[in-house]
């Protein structure tokens, strides 16, 4: 099988070198001689200067652009490193408007080389998450050279006559003083030219702009386009391992997609039904779905398609089904629970003891994701069931996109619609977990039963 | 009771084309039938403003008709110009309640869309502007000149009105705005009131291409200003869409120890500043809620006494 | 398309209060897509009426449109088994389903709002108002009765700021973007003149309209 290299970086030569080891051959195309992308996985057809190149997956290299946090630089010209020992080094890192992911690595490594000198320093950070790399190690270390972590709402930078910094920082419950001290600020990160291309292969991008990787810790090279992959070059100069991770990733992950069952679950369209509305088109994270504009109708595209049914429940003219629907499992009358396959499904196996222990029973109904959960299904439920709970992913963990978010919003419908008809609203509840959180799902299905 | 002959200028009219600096003030009607409240009004202000503002259900509150109260102020000795807005009333009502108008002696009319009915006390009703500002404008003109209605049918016995519009010198986009002045002027406004004007600066600015472009010769500018006596006036006042106040003013309100005082400081130091800008004919002086403030404001900025008619006439012989 | 929402599930449900076999009917075409009677939502619907009285019958057909006889006429026979019919359609098809289907009482799911265009998933905007004589070749294309909240016809009130309607700082100033697209077809000329008052006999204001087209009709 081809694999698409699109954009060229030092990174594309080791790449060649390992897909070539797992007998793959790479072409690589560059990000700006990219026109278009048609196809799906096994048969893309990439649509460039030169001509159409075909190939069975792409793989993004194309790095957003980035400047490592500079020593000493940015508000003050002072190198915490050479400075008097007595003043504190403090790292500020301030990712409102950017993604956190690649930084915080760079600036732990900086924080524990300062502590372990026998400097003071504070790690001011506004939300810097540490699960899934290399980061949890470096955070520990951290900590334990005295690395002092600093979660902050609001911060503020003042010179100081000596030419230092004075920085406040606040939080709901607190504030903190630094005084006359050096700091690294760290630079921003832009989605650079992975913007125009993340159009071009109709990938979803994060709201700070990025394709979807540079968000998706917990799925290191996922895109949200079936067969088009996406490798952080930026990191994976500075994280060896991470390569070696996304290497494996790309070809098991491609592997497993182009076995014949991996196209089991779908979306089918009724023709009759379809009202050419382009809802399916417009909220398919997946680009699963493409105009039939002769006969007026969406066409679903089984290759592109995860089944995650978010199409599915946006249809306005229910032409839209899945093709399997998974058949609930254990024996409750008296509650059903939709439980996503990537949170609340492998929660609740692992509170099987707990529940069988306590004697409580569920009828526990598997979906690929949250996005499949609908209002009419829900209240279909409660016509069976005395509660319906559904159990999604976290905020920023959906594999969709947007699924939870989704299924969040039609479960609110879906209460109002209760309130409104004078029925009792708690029979629906909503719970965002993630695989490791059995125990707050074992407390919501307590809740319901008792 | 001072009921204008029908054929008779008003003396606003008159006395902006005798080249006098006019001082209008605004007379806002009762949410009641009350006329007694009118006529205290009315009478604070006699001989001290040349004419009043009668507002139209001003912010879309139910109040009493501007026609209505603009006879009391007319009774009580003080002038009144007659606003109309488009938003309650289609071509047929407003042709209608201007004949009624005029035939009960007013002569000042002021052409406004009004406000949206979204803001006042009746928000659920439905609004009409069968026409726009510069149309009614445009159409009261014609029929004055040319004795025909907006539908082009006759009229016998046109009224005559001294016809007025509202400008914005601080509302964007700047050049839709000047556009805006400019076919108001051509539609047969012959006096342009402007929206309240805390910043000099910029309102000089705004007079500069009036004055380009001829403006202050076809039609009178009476420059706006709004008194203001407290911070939560002045912020309220910049929260209201089209306003611009700077900040600087309300840091000035802020630290002031009596804002009352320097509310009527501020004014004064606006209309001193706009005595200095060459091409304004007058000001017009709004006190929402506060009019008993006008007399001081008048008579402090040295606008005392106010010109008589007889002055007037014999300045014009 | 004509964009409509669903009436407050309370007030559909008085509505149907006391009948005890119900036909949902929702409409295939414009409030399809505008998510407000499509399948789906006659299928919430009756998914809620039968969640609160399990012996209440309710059934959900979608006619291809509900201001076509040949489509109603395919619903004619499943509207005989009911008391009562609940149309998801917009005010134009209950009206025509209450003319097609004798003795039956057509009750209305939907508030019908506005002639519009979709604008993102689940946003929908006003853009035409149907007044029966098209100005837009004047505003570049941007409809001044529509979009200006006055309807001015000689460009913003007083009350346009940043942009915005003085109504709600969510809301355009229409003139504004009237006068950024002329700007932009560099036509801004098309403003200096002043706008006659509009003949609205075309539009309501001249009472229920028709519109004949002479060459079709024998």
């Amino acid at each position: 099988m081809t694999i698409a290299l699109v954009g060229s970086t030092p990174v594309n030569v080791i790449l060649e070198k390992e897909f070539a080891a797992a007998q793959m051959e790479t072409i690589t195309v560059k990000s700006n001689e990219l026109q278009r992308v048609s196809g799906h996985i096994g048969d893309f057809r990439l649509q460039t200067l030169d001509g159409e190149r075909r190939a069975g997956v792409i793989v993004v290299t194309e790095p957003p652009e980035a400047k490592l946090p500079g020593i000493g630089h940015a508000l003050l010209d002072s190198d915490p490193v050479s400075h008097p020992h007595t003043k504190p080094v403090v790292l500020l890192m301030d990712y409102e408007q950017e993604s956190r992911q690649f930084m915080t690595p760079v600036a732990l490594e900086l924080a524990l080389f300062l502590a372990r000198r026998r400097r003071t320093v504070f790690f001011l950070k506004r939300s810097v998450k540490t699960a899934g790399t290399d980061q949890e190690r470096l955070y520990q270390e951290a900590r334990g050279a005295g690395v002092v972590f600093v979660d902050y709402d609001q911060v503020q930078i003042a010179e100081t006559d000596q030419g230092f910094a004075h920085v406040s920082a606040q939080d709901e419950s607190q504030s903190l003083e630094i005084g006359p001290c050096s700091l690294i600020v760290a630079e921003t990160i832009h989605p650079g030219k992975t913007g125009a291309l993340a159009d071009c292969l109709k990938l979803r991008r994060d709201r700070w702009g990025f394709i979807d990787e540079y968000k998706h810790y917990l799925y290191p090279v996922m895109t949200s386009r079936r067969g088009v992959y996406a490798i952080d070059t930026l990191r994976a100069c500075c994280e060896p391992e991470y390569l070696e991770e996304a290497i494996a990733a790309v070809i098991g992950d491609s592997a497993e997609q182009l076995t014949a069952d991996a196209n089991l679950l779908y979306v089918e369209l009724d023709k009759e039904k379809c009202a050419f509305c382009y809802t399916c088109y417009r909220a398919c994270p997946h680009a699963a779905l493409t105009p039939n504009q002769a006969e007026a109708v969406m066409e679903p595209w089984e290759e592109a398609c995860f089944g995650c049914g978010i199409c599915v429940s946006m249809c306005p003219a229910n032409a839209l089904q899945l093709t399997l629907e998974k058949p609930a499992q254990g024996a409750s009358q008296s509650v059903q629970i939709f439980c996503c396959e990537n949170s609340g499904d492998t929660a609740i196996s692992r509170l099987q003891e707990d529940l069988a222990h306590e004697g409580l029973t569920v009828s526990q109904v598997s979906v690929t994701c949250g996005g499949e959960i609908t209002v009419e299904r829900l209240l279909q439920a409660l016509r069976q069931y005395e509660k319906v709970i559904a159990a999604v992913c976290m905020d920023d963990a959906c594999q969709h996109f947007d699924g939870n978010r989704r299924a969040c919003a039609q479960t609110e419908r879906a209460v109002s619609m209760l309130e409104a008809a004078g029925l009792e609203p708690g029979r629906i509840r909503f719970v965002q977990l993630s695989q490791g959180m059995p125990r707050l799902l074992h407390e919501e299905i307590r809740e319901a039963l008792l | 009771m001072m009921n204008a002959a029908p054929d008779q200028k008003s003396r606003l009219e008159r006395l902006l084309e005798a080249g006098h600096f006019t001082v209008s003030a605004e007379v806002g009607p009762p949410m009641s039938a009350s006329a007694d409240f009118v006529r205290k009004k009315a009478r604070s202000l006699v001989g001290i403003a040349d004419a009043a503002n009668v507002t139209d259900n001003q912010t879309a509150m139910v109040r009493m008709s501007s026609v209505a109260a603009s006879v009391l102020c007319q009774q009580e000795g003080l002038e009144p110009v007659l606003q109309m807005t488009c938003r309650d009333r289609n071509r047929i009502a407003i042709q209608s309640d201007l004949l009624g108008a005029h035939a009960l002696g007013l002569r000042n009319l002021l052409c406004l869309s009004g406000d949206h009915q979204a803001f006042g006390n009746h928000p659920q009703s439905k609004n009409v502007y069968d026409i726009d500002s510069i149309q009614l404008i445009k159409g009261i003109r014609e029929l004055q000149e040319d004795s025909r209605f907006i539908s082009g049918s006759n009229c016998k016995n046109p009224p005559r009105f001294f016809l007025g519009a509202a400008a914005n010198p601080f509302a964007d986009p700047e050049q839709l705005q000047y556009i805006r002045l400019h076919k108001k002027i051509e539609a047969g406004a012959r006096f342009i009131q402007t929206q309240c004007i805390y910043d000099v600066e910029r309102f000089a600015r705004w007079m500069e291409y009036v004055r380009r472009h001829g403006l202050d010769k076809k039609t009178h500018i009476l420059a706006g200003l709004l008194v203001n006596k407290s911070v939560k006036s002045l912020e309220m006042t910049k929260q209201v869409a089209g306003m611009h106040v700077p900040d600087e003013l309300v840091e000035r309100m802020k630290k002031a120890s009596d804002p009352q005082e320097e509310g009527v400081r501020i004014a004064l130091d606006t209309i001193k500043g706009l005595q200095s800008i060459p091409g304004i004919s007058g000001v017009h002086i709004m006190a929402v809620g506060w009019e008993s403030i006008v007399p001081t404001i008048v008579e402090e900025a040295g606008f005392l006494p106010r010109p008589s008619l007889s002055e007037v006439e014999e300045a014009n012989a | 398309m004509i964009v409509a929402e669903q009436k407050p599930i309370d007030e559909i449900l008085r509505t149907l209060d006391g009948f005890k076999n119900v036909l949902i009917a929702a409409c295939g075409t414009c409030v399809t897509v505008c998510m407000a009677g499509g399948e789906k939502e006659a299928l919430k619907l009756a998914a809620l009426l039968q969640m609160r009285d399990a012996d209440m019958k309710v059934s959900v057909v979608t006619p291809k449109r509900q201001c076509d006889m040949e489509f109603v006429e395919e619903i004619l026979a499943d509207a005989a088994e009911h008391d009562v019919v609940l149309s998801l359609g917009c005010g134009a098809g209950v009206q025509f389903m209450s003319g097609a289907i004798d003795n039956k009482l057509i009750l209305p799911g939907l508030n019908t709002k506005f002639m519009g265009v979709t604008q993102d998933i689940g946003v929908w905007a006003e853009m035409c108002q149907g007044c029966g004589d098209c100005v837009l070749e004047q505003t570049g294309g941007v409809c001044p009765v529509t979009r200006c909240s006055k309807s001015n016809f000689n460009g913003p009130c007083g009350g346009s700021s940043d942009g915005k309607c003085e109504i709600d700082t969510e809301v355009d100033c229409g003139w504004q973007l009237i006068y950024d697209r002329l700007e932009a077809l560099d036509q801004l000329q098309r403003l200096y003149q002043i706008s006659e008052p509009k003949d609205w006999t075309t539009s309501r204001d001249g009472g229920p309209r028709k519109v004949h087209k002479k060459e079709m009709i024998l």
